[in-house]
């Protein structure tokens, strides 16, 4: 559900008139075309973000899992969410985005040292891709992954020998 | 230069033209069951609707590659929409406010290509 704004229309506008886009860097003065209009980016994007740059960091096995093991993997496929936001939520205002996310750590990693990661990457690429600030990340590890268990998200099982 | 402008479809489908050429740009986004579209002389264009009136305005409705800052491509789509409409839609056209609506996104690989 995309957050539309009002279109501004100014009829009288010379060049130099500053765009009205959400959460701009501000007005540029100087365009060579008329740069009129507004910038919705939906909840749905926001979240898909959230979902790749969590998955970008080594350690996380898979999002989702609130229900863990076998079963949890027969519910995350009837669900059949395709693109993995499963396990994450996201609120999105004007300025600002709070992210929920559910996932799997793999076992040696250090739990702690991959939520934090998880979060860092997550912040750092909502705010780079949408401009929107993440005030809030939170993160719920719902089960560990031992090397050689079968999953269908990432290869890296993260064997010893 | 034409002198006339063109019709709702004709500005739409110079729209998404332009649109799907910014880098960045998967294609555009018709909506759950494909209700986002501008119709007329018996073609379609998805993605993308008209208002005309003075100034006109465009809503383009995309999906997008996962990586590059969307304020800088919302930016750039908009720059390329009006002004492929300036040049090609009449002059109603000259200015026209170009909506921008980030609708999806696909993962381009997790490598986060893009300037």
């Amino acid at each position: 559900m995309s957050d539309t704004e009002p279109i501004t229309a100014r009829p009288s506008a010379k060049t130099g008139t500053s765009p009205a886009t959400t959460s701009s860097g501000g007005g540029s003065a100087s365009q060579l075309v008329s740069d009129r209009g507004t910038t919705s980016i939906a909840d749905g994007v926001v979240a898909k973000i959230a979902s790749l740059a969590a998955q970008e960091v080594r350690g996380v096995a898979k999002l989702g899992g609130a229900v863990s093991g076998a079963l949890g993997s027969v519910v995350g496929r009837l669900r059949g969410s395709e693109h993995s936001t499963a396990g994450v939520g996201v609120e999105v205002g004007e300025r600002q985005a709070a992210v929920d996310l559910a996932m799997s750590v793999e076992y040696p990693a250090s739990i702690h040292q991959v939520a934090e990661s998880v979060r860092e990457s997550v912040i750092d690429r909502i705010e780079s891709m949408t401009g929107l600030q993440v005030v809030e990340v939170n993160i719920a590890v719902t089960d560990l992954v031992f090397p050689g268990q079968a999953d269908e998200g990432k290869q890296d099982t993260g064997r010893v020998l | 230069m034409a002198t006339a402008d063109a019709s709702p479809v004709e500005v739409a489908q110079i729209a998404a033209a332009a649109a799907a050429e910014v880098p960045g740009v998967v294609g555009l986004y018709s909506g759950a069951v494909g209700e986002i579209a501008t119709y007329g002389g018996g073609r379609r264009v998805e993605g993308i609707r008209v208002r005309p009136g003075s100034p006109p305005s465009i809503a383009a409705h995309l999906v997008v590659a996962y990586g590059r800052s969307l304020q800088d491509l919302a930016r750039d789509v908009r720059q390329a929409v009006a002004g492929a409409l300036a040049e090609h839609a009449g002059p109603g056209y000259a200015r026209v406010t170009v909506d921008v609506h980030i609708a999806d996104l696909r993962a381009a690989g997790t490598q986060g290509a893009g300037p």
